[in-house]
């Protein structure tokens, strides 16, 4: 496995040892002590990654022991690192026409300041996500918010991170003089994760979720078929014996027995269907792989926004490597879908459904400005 | 999370007005059916939507530092995190995390096709049919440890019969390093309570159906739950079957070489289990499937095993080609000394004697002297002394143990040193089942100057491979306990000699499955050592001429002992015919013990036809 073959031979080279490529698709190395006991291997080893493995090799898999042993010797390094991109960062054209194609505001208006070169601090994080019901999907999933403002890069990330790859390992150093937006204290970041990750996650298994749905639909049609018809059986039992005018005293216990089958199909169909709730209950578990601090010039639009007599000032940037603005924030579920629509009070932005009524009294509120829930009856939905 | 809505109402029978002594004339059929229907409405639609729980930890979130690594190996770093993070996704049930975990286990193809026909297709709900032999009980454990390892399956059950608990455990274990608590732990009568929460529980099935282990079982819910020798459910009116129906259970299994022993509605029970609905209901089933007068025969083949093959596998020999070669068995009947004979004759009448006075409480305890009286004079003077020194009963044993250990040589042991000397380029695995036997046979043969190779469960991994290597390089003879060459490859030996016998013909089928397997190219040759007069003698008259064991193929001598009519290990009931009977009742006990066995054969021949019918090569794997 041609993948795992250089991730091993860029691992082992990163902590001192020797490599070699041997047929066939394997590695010779010399290792020094400390990664001898992670591994647990011995200095002079040969390695195997493919179908046929080179003399004396020990196979190495995915599925095996040794991702532990790579974990392991992998430690916490990589978990998170700052890039600075110094690249040229030129104003775009007709920015009015750019705010006016990106941002839409469902009841506000607003008119774009002015358009100023600045820094800007992006935050890309990844995570791995793993669903599990009766099968398992997993996958990776990437974040990215500007430390400015806390929109989300969706639609954005690729161009930012294909150039930065690219870049390989130079080492670009802040211009002196550059004034970046403060870091996140960590209980901020951690809250616009919370409300950020759970619909992206569930946006990726859109489709899993769909294909559980259609098979838990299947199976529960099936089984009210089969209660059905469980049920009809009885019912014509019954049925021929109340049509006897004379019924024997077994008969009789017959017919008693028959309500009680009627009474346990009912049982037995909640049960059954409760069984496909825990067959197809499904738990995801979300965990956080790296970070990548980009740190980069942006253009920085100003755009005042009003709504009735308030008014305030948002900032959003323009990207020169992407070459396009970022969305606003919502500021309580941080969505990628648009539009925004702005609360009365705070002048918050927000999805429409965050500023729509509750799903209990209908009162209208801004979940931003209420995060715990309704501010007449306390409902929260989920 | 559910909600419930009403259906559109729907008629129900096709009825005739009819008229009844008790009813008025204008009441008619339809009438007492919508009276019916009213008192007894549709099912409602229950709309189970998917509950998910998200479970997030984004607390951990890291900033850099940017102090703590050069920028250019902190990059590289960065990098290949990225690629492991990558490589993580790309395992998937193609390939199989749980094979590298297995220890002493051979897995075959077609087992590793079965588990990931299970995982994949089967979505963990499948009766496993593969004929015995072929290994349900590794396939089972290996879907279970793929699940574990994927974290998938975390609550599991087990239930087994009782003669099983014991081997589930053990191999779970040893083969797949799961533990499990056993319905033998005494916090099950402790406190139930406790010991049902626990997340692995393996327990006999007939513990588990009790009614008020039941009701604490209906309360846990398993990721999975597995049923060895599941035709035991294949009647829905039995507790066995309602257990494993009431259970909550996301993955359920169910292992049997012959899921059909008299009809195929017992098929339709175990099916339903898996699937409920698949084939409608009994009723159904039986319009649909079922010949009037032919129980056993499908009426509509294809329809019925197209259904089938949505939870069902069974692999068969010919599908998996294992073709062993032939082996055969010898029983040497040894005239014993006349101190030999005088002294079990004398320790059987003590065990009657104490059997009789209701020492039922020391049943093991005197099964352990009768099995050691017949293991060998060194083994009996030993158990003897133990069993008097416990019980402070010193004096009254202590001429029987010194009449014992005055026994130079037992017949075996001289019957043992002249099959070595036979054949002595061949190598020759001798198996014991007592510690002492074998510290006296190692005696025995570093006396004579016989070089061997000793195997025992007390070594450790290195010194069993040493033992392994000694054997297949440099000496001819291999002494063992019960684990000789456990987990090793030592097809390089065609002869085994049993020299003591366990009452439990599993534990001698394993012994002969050591070297009768696939691998071994030549024949195989057992040779059987049991002096006159000892219960030994009984138990592979039985064993040997009455059901021709050592021509059985490895697993069928349990599906036997399935099939009899006694619930009691075969162990208990070999013991009880031999102390409950004098002298001269015996030879009838044991000839009835015989028929029982001969009967129980031939139930589980004519079960395996009618399933080999039945199924033939249509769930095989591939």
């Amino acid at each position: 496995m041609a993948e795992l073959l250089s991730f091993v031979e860029s691992l082992l080279e990163l902590e001192g040892a020797a490599t070699e490529r041997i047929a066939p698709d394997g590695l010779e190395v010399m290792i020094p002590p400390a990664l001898q006991r992670s591994l647990k291997i011995p200095e002079l080893t040969r390695l195997g990654f493919g179908a046929r493995l080179p003399d004396a090799a020990q196979r190495v898999m995915l599925e095996s022991e040794w991702l532990n042993r790579l974990e392991r010797v992998m430690g916490t390094r990589g978990r998170a690192i700052r890039r600075v991109l110094d690249v040229e960062n030129a104003a775009p054209f007709h920015p009015e026409r750019i705010v006016e194609h990106t941002l839409e505001l469902t009841n506000a208006t607003y008119r774009l300041k002015r358009v100023t070169p600045a820094w800007t601090r992006y935050l890309i994080m990844t995570f791995s996500y793993t669903a599990i019901s009766d099968e398992k999907r997993d996958g990776i999933l990437r974040l990215g918010l500007n430390v400015n403002n806390g929109s989300t890069l969706d639609g954005l990330l690729d161009p930012l991170l294909y150039p930065t790859a690219e870049s390989g390992d130079e080492h670009t150093p802040l211009p002196e003089g550059v004034q970046l937006p403060p870091l996140w204290e960590t209980a901020r970041l951690t809250a616009v994760l919370n409300r950020a990750l759970p619909a992206r996650i569930r946006e990726r298994l859109d489709r899993f979720l769909g294909s559980m749905r259609r098979r838990q639909e299947r199976d529960l049609k099936r089984i009210y078929n089969y209660h059905s018809q469980l049920r009809q059986q009885a019912l014509e039992r019954m049925y021929q014996l109340q049509q006897k005018s004379d019924l024997s005293e077994r008969q009789r216990s017959g017919q008693r027995r028959t309500e009680q089958r009627l009474q346990t199909v009912l049982r037995e169909y909640q049960a059954k269907v409760a069984d496909l709730r825990q067959k197809y209950a499904m738990s995801v578990e979300c965990v956080w792989i790296q970070t990548l601090e980009l740190i980069m010039p942006v253009q920085r639009f100003e755009v005042s926004i009003r709504r009735r007599k308030g008014r305030r000032r948002l900032s959003l940037d323009w990207n020169p490597l992407a070459r396009k603005l970022e969305q606003a924030p919502c500021e309580y579920s941080y969505t990628w879908e648009k539009p925004r629509s702005v609360c009365d009070d705070q002048l918050h932005l927000v999805t429409p459904a965050a500023n729509g009524p509750c799903e209990k009294c209908g009162k209208a509120y801004c979940r931003a400005c209420h995060p715990n829930g309704c501010p007449r009856c306390g409902y929260k939905s989920g | 999370m559910q909600q419930i809505t009403q259906p559109k109402k729907k008629r129900i029978p096709k009825a005739t007005p009819v008229k009844t002594e008790q009813e008025s004339p204008s009441i008619t059929a339809d009438t007492a059916f919508t009276t019916l229907e009213e008192r007894f409405p549709e099912l409602p639609h229950i709309e189970a939507a998917i509950p998910i729980r998200l479970h997030m930890t984004v607390e951990d979130v890291l900033l850099p530092d940017g102090a703590t690594q050069p920028a250019v190996a902190a990059e590289r770093w960065f990098q290949l995190r990225t690629e492991f993070a990558r490589l993580n996704l790309l395992q998937g049930f193609d390939e199989l995390l749980c094979l590298p975990q297995l220890h002493g286990v051979d897995t075959y193809w077609f087992q590793v096709e079965t588990v990931r026909k299970v995982l994949k297709q089967f979505r963990g709900r499948v009766l496993l049919a593969d004929e015995v032999g072929l290994g349900k009980t590794v396939e089972a454990g290996m879907v279970l440890k793929e699940y574990m390892l994927r974290g998938m399956v975390e609550r599991v059950l087990v239930l087994t019969p009782a003669s099983l608990v014991g081997q589930w455990h053990e191999e779970m274990v040893t083969k797949f390093d799961i533990d499990f608590d056993t319905s033998y732990n005494r916090l099950l009568r402790t406190d139930p309570e406790r010991f049902w929460a626990q997340p692995r529980v393996i327990a006999s099935i007939a513990t588990a159906r009790r009614k008020d282990h039941f009701a604490r079982l209906k309360q846990q819910h398993y990721d999975m739950v597995i049923v060895d020798e599941a035709h035991h459910l294949k009647n829905r009116r039995t507790n066995n079957w309602k257990l494993v129906d009431g259970l909550h259970k996301r993955f359920l299994l169910l292992l049997s070489a012959t899921p059909v022993q008299n009809n195929l509605v017992e098929l339709y029970n175990l099916l339903t289990l898996l699937k409920p609905g698949i084939f409608k209901t009994e009723k159904e089933f039986r319009s649909a499937y079922m010949r009037s007068g032919k129980p056993r025969i499908p009426a509509n083949r294809e329809q019925m095993q197209d259904l089938m093959r949505g939870v069902m596998i069974r692999n068969t020999r010919s599908l998996v080609d294992v073709r062993l070669p032939p082996r055969q068995a010898v029983t040497l009947q040894l005239d014993p000394s006349s101190e030999e004979a005088a002294c079990y004759q004398k320790i059987t009448e003590r065990l009657r004697a104490a059997h009789a006075q209701g020492a039922g409480k020391q049943r093991m305890a005197l099964q352990h002297l009768l099995s050691a009286a017949g293991s060998s004079p060194a083994t009996a003077a030993a158990a003897i002394e133990r069993f008097a020194r416990r019980r402070k009963q010193q004096s009254r044993w202590q001429s029987l143990q010194r009449r014992y250990s005055a026994i130079s040589c037992g017949a075996k042991e001289q019957a043992l040193l002249d099959l070595l000397k036979k054949n002595p380029d061949e190598k020759k695995m001798v198996f014991v089942h007592h510690r002492e036997t074998l510290a006296r046979l190692d005696g025995l043969l570093s006396a004579r100057d016989i070089p061997f190779a000793r195997f025992d469960g007390s070594m450790s991994g290195p010194e069993k491979d040493a033992a392994i290597e000694r054997f297949r390089e440099r000496v001819q003879v291999l002494l063992c306990s019960e684990s000789g060459g456990e987990g090793r490859n030592v097809q390089f030996c065609n002869t085994l000699i049993n020299f003591d016998l366990p009452w439990n013909p599993m534990l001698i089928e394993q012994r002969i499955g050591r070297i009768h397997r696939i691998g071994q190219p030549r024949e195989v040759f057992i040779f059987n050592l049991a002096v006159r007069g000892t219960i030994e003698e009984q138990i592979l008259r039985i064993l040997d001429e009455k059901i021709n064991m050592f021509e059985l193929v490895v697993g069928e001598i349990g599906a036997i002992l399935g099939e009899m009519e006694e619930k009691q290990d075969f162990a208990n009931m070999v013991f009880d015919a031999w102390i409950d009977a004098t002298d001269h009742e015996r030879p009838e006990t044991f000839a009835a013990l015989g028929e029982n066995m001969i009967r129980a054969k031939g139930k589980y021949e004519a079960v395996k036809a009618l399933d080999d019918e039945l199924f033939g090569e249509e769930f095989e794997t591939t």
